[in-house]
């Protein structure tokens, strides 16, 4: 039942119930009025005849007394009167049939106590009437000795009493009309108290009308609610700290239908199930993925449609429920038309004990996975190529040194046994084709290291790279003591999961690098390690050499570039950083180089700590 | 025509001294019931009839005068000079106190024949098989054994009591308790009194013992029902009697008229438990409600 209805019908209860008490007290409140009323116009009427009274009741003549009685009743309209001795004998009734009989009526009592007039309400044949029942004096007129003690009420005892049935007819007419009046007035207060409810329950209802059409919007979602204040009341009161509420959610709360908009607008499907997987909600990437509709809420089970991508897996829900929480599993989802879909599911469940809901997402791998195939394609096509390559490149250097080192040979052998025999202009000749063919051959040779560093692969093992450091250092003495380099090992070099023999070659590289380009005359080379980030150690060979201009950063690295004559820091091949930088690579690394001209660089180059766990 | 109209005009048409050898009416007053009857009388004798009006003296006889019509208890009790036929009309008692100087007198009944009344009552209240009903007057008790003959007719036990005194009937009417189904009062002069009417009233209303009464007046007194004569009819039968008497035919001393009057009093029968039957409504003259 809706509230104003209660209220309704409680007003309606109250009026009923105070209409009723007011009616029947009023009417009892004027019955008893109208027959104290009737009573006293029967002792009128009793005294007007009180002559021929007593003289029945001194004469006890029975047809005095009728005739008595019918004066009375002429006066009163009584519908039978009798006079009655003091022990209730009936000395003459108007009905003559009851004369002499004992009256049987409990007004006898009270009136002969209190030798006062008593009346009831009495049925008589059916009609209503008022039983009187009237103290009748021994003498008419009290004597004057009665006066002086007891007033003009004395005279002694009762001698006799009048027992009369007056009509309420008219009497009953007048108290139908006063209870009609009264019950007109409480109508008529009634019509009044129910319109002045009715206002106030509108003033009521239309504060709470407001409160829950508020209550309903926020319910919905839209925080940005403004309750009108109708009253100022504690409902008004209720009205602003709901006001206050809404705000305050709207500027703390992310609103519903901002939350449905992200999920609308978000390009991956997006599902919604109940902790049993019974789908709940979805966005339309979801619909427009599944081709489901999903509706009506809990009509379709998540269960049901996804499944492992391998048989004997686990079921992808189940492990969802347990760990309560999953990312990038990969299933098959099966879509509205039957086909079997491979997608990527990251899901979570939300919510308390008993109201958890799962947020599933989906990514449709299908795509990923022809791209991922052909990338595998081209990984294995480019390896097969550089392999041939680095087959290729290795066997041209091989075969290449093979004549040059002839040319080479018989060069330095012409210049050493017949370099008296030719002319300086071709001793000249000689000389540089025999330094065309040294320079050919360490080319080459740096052309067969730096395949080599491609196409040997050394075993990985855990290895101390202080100890690599140092055996670089030890396999450059000749170099460090010729140019009375100070080589310094820091603390802390890590041990590593690595390629030992090449990792030893970086270090060989750069320290050499450092002694060769450094025009100090006091070399100094300062090898140290530290973390970075959780899976990377920072390896940095620092100098007091030359310097690199910043243009250079990156050519460096490449392979056979120089950035000095042949002739200058002992005339290398430009091969050294390019296979450092192959090496690091190799090892899932980086190498970088900053440095400041006249005042010496630093080679940084990063290696995982543990290739076994890469992140 | 309307008694009032006829209240009316007959003051001119009459008041001039009747001549010699012409009937005379004498009314008791020259109002109400009286004219009433007395109209009825002339519109039936047929001819102009003067009347004396006894509220305002004692009637003078003018000599030659054959016949008088007594109209009323005061009038049917005025000595009328001797020789002189009288017809008592609207008289209460069943017979004159005494009779005419030369006998001719005629009393014009107030009831109708005690077999149609009794046969009325009957129709009246089916159940009747006990009636009582009280006499003071001699010339009532002198009809008791038509009464009761007439009831023994119908079925109906007439028990007739003689009340000596007024102080009597209140204890006569406890008797009636228990042995008697309703109370048929005569129109007794010297029994109906208001007292006792009250007394009869009283005691029928409230013991359930209906009371019928003789006249229109008596129902209206509070008797359940009357079968009486109007005093139309009273008029006219006198007139017929006058007619007889100017003929010279004997006539008995008491007539009944013909026609009856019913009376009810709706309310007395409910107080005394009667209901009347709807034949009873329809045939019933006056309805007091």
């Amino acid at each position: 039942m809706k509230l104003h209805l209660k209220i309704f019908a409680f007003i309606l209860s109250l009026l009923g119930i105070s209409l009723w008490v007011n009616i029947h007290f009023s009417g009892k409140a004027v019955t008893e009025a109208m027959s104290a009323q009737i009573t006293d116009n029967a002792v009128t009427a009793a005294e007007d005849i009180s002559g021929p009274l007593h003289k029945a009741l001194q004469s006890r003549s029975e047809l005095e007394a009728i005739k008595a009685l019918h004066l009375f009743e002429q006066k009163t309209g009584a519908l039978y009167a009798a006079i009655i001795a003091t022990d209730s004998t009936i000395i003459a009734h108007t009905n003559v049939a009851l004369t002499g009989t004992r009256l049987q009526s409990p007004l006898m009592r009270r009136t002969a106590q209190t030798s006062a007039p008593q009346f009831r309400r009495e049925v008589y044949k059916g009609e209503e009437t008022v039983e009187v029942l009237l103290p009748l004096k021994a003498q008419a007129r009290p004597s004057n000795e009665d006066i002086l003690f007891e007033g003009l009420g004395g005279g002694g005892a009762a001698a006799g009493f009048l027992q009369a049935a007056l009509p309420l007819t008219q009497a009953k007419k007048a108290e139908q009309n006063i209870i009609f009046r009264l019950l007109l007035i409480a109508v008529l207060i009634s019509i009044a108290a129910l319109a002045l409810s009715a206002i106030f329950v509108r003033i009521i209802m239309g504060q709470l009308n407001q409160l829950r059409d508020g209550i309903r919007k926020v319910r919905d979602g839209n925080y940005d609610v403004l309750v009108p204040v109708i009253t100022g009341d504690e409902l008004g009161d209720v009205a602003v700290s709901f006001n206050k509420l809404a705000k305050g959610l709207a500027e703390t709360t992310v609103s519903k239908q901002y939350l449905d908009s992200i999920l609308e607008s978000m390009p991956d499907p997006l599902i919604i199930t109940d902790e049993e997987g019974s789908i709940l909600k979805a966005n339309m990437a979801a619909y427009a993925f599944s081709g489901y509709d999903f509706m009506p809420p809990a009509s379709m089970n998540i269960k049901d449609l996804l499944e492992p991508q391998a048989d004997g897996g686990v079921a992808p829900f189940s492990l969802l429920s347990w760990t309560g929480h999953t990312k990038e599993m990969d299933l098959l989802f099966k879509s509205e038309d039957g086909r079997r879909i491979p997608v990527m599911l990251s899901a979570a469940f939300t919510g308390g004990t008993g109201r958890r809901e799962a947020v599933i997402v989906l990514k449709d791998t299908t795509q990923h996975r022809q791209s991922e195939a052909k990338l595998t394609q081209y990984l294995k096509e480019v390896e097969t190529v550089n392999s041939e390559l680095d087959a290729f490149a290795h066997t041209v250097s091989h075969d290449l040194k093979e004549p040059l080192r002839g040319i080479e040979m018989f060069s330095n052998i012409l210049i050493s046994d017949f370099s008296k025999k030719l002319d300086p202009q071709a001793a000249d000749y000689l000389s540089r084709i025999s330094k065309a063919a040294g320079r050919m051959r360490r080319l080459i040779d740096d052309l067969l290291s730096y395949a080599r560093v491609a196409r040997v692969r050394n075993p990985y093992e855990d290895a101390s790279t202080a100890q690599l450091a140092a055996e670089a250092v030890a396999s450059l003495a000749a170099t460090v003591e010729e140019h009375k380099a100070v080589v310094d090992l820091k603390e802390g070099l890590p041990s590593l999961f690595c390629d030992p023999v090449k990792v030893r070659q970086v270090f060989q590289n750069l320290i050499a690098n450092a002694i060769k380009y450094n025009t100090s005359g006091d070399p100094r080379i300062q090898v140290a390690a530290e973390k970075f980030g959780d899976y990377y150690w920072k390896f940095s060979v620092a100098d007091n050499g030359i310097g690199i201009p910043s243009q250079y950063y990156e050519d460096i690295f490449k392979m056979f570039k120089r950035l000095h004559s042949r002739q200058e820091f002992g005339g290398g091949t430009g091969a050294g950083l390019t296979i450092v930088k192959k090496i690091v690579e190799e090892h899932a690394g980086k190498v970088w180089v900053e440095s400041k001209e006249g005042e010496g660089s630093v080679f940084y180059f990063i290696i995982p700590a543990d290739l076994r766990n890469k992140p | 025509m309307s008694s009032k109209l006829l209240r009316a005009l007959l003051p001119l048409l009459l008041a001039a001294p009747a001549a010699a050898g012409e009937p005379l009416a004498v009314l008791s007053a020259g109002t109400g019931a009286y004219m009433e009857s007395f109209s009825a009388f002339q519109a039936s004798y047929g001819r102009e009839v003067p009347y004396f009006d006894m509220a305002g003296g004692k009637p003078a006889i003018p000599a030659g005068t054959s016949l008088i019509v007594a109209f009323g208890g005061k009038a049917a009790n005025y000595a009328y000079p001797a020789g002189i036929p009288v017809i008592y009309c609207m008289a209460p008692g069943l017979f004159t106190k005494r009779g005419a100087p030369e006998g001719r007198s005629v009393k014009i009944s107030l009831i109708p024949e005690f077999g149609k009344i009794l046969s009325q009552l009957k129709e009246i209240q089916p159940g009747l098989k006990r009636l009582r009903t009280f006499w003071r007057s001699p010339s009532v008790g002198r009809l008791e054994g038509h009464l009761e003959a007439a009831g023994q007719a119908l079925g109906i036990e007439v028990s007739v009591v003689k009340v000596s005194d007024s102080e009597d009937l209140p204890a006569l009417l406890r008797q009636v308790n228990g042995n008697a189904d309703a109370i048929w009062l005569p129109p007794d002069p010297l029994l109906i009194s208001p007292e006792n009417l009250m007394m009869l009233r009283d005691f029928s209303w409230a013991n359930g013992i209906p009371f019928y009464g003789s006249t229109k007046g008596m129902t209206r007194e509070g008797a359940a029902a009357s079968v009486g004569v109007s005093f139309g009819d009273m008029g006219a039968t006198a007139a017929e009697a006058a007619r007889r008497l100017q003929a010279g035919e004997n006539l008995p001393e008491l007539i009944f008229p013909a026609r009856m009057e019913l009376t009810l009093n709706a309310s007395a029968a409910r107080k005394c438990g009667l209901k009347f039957q709807p034949e009873i409504l329809k045939k019933a003259n006056y309805l007091f409600p």
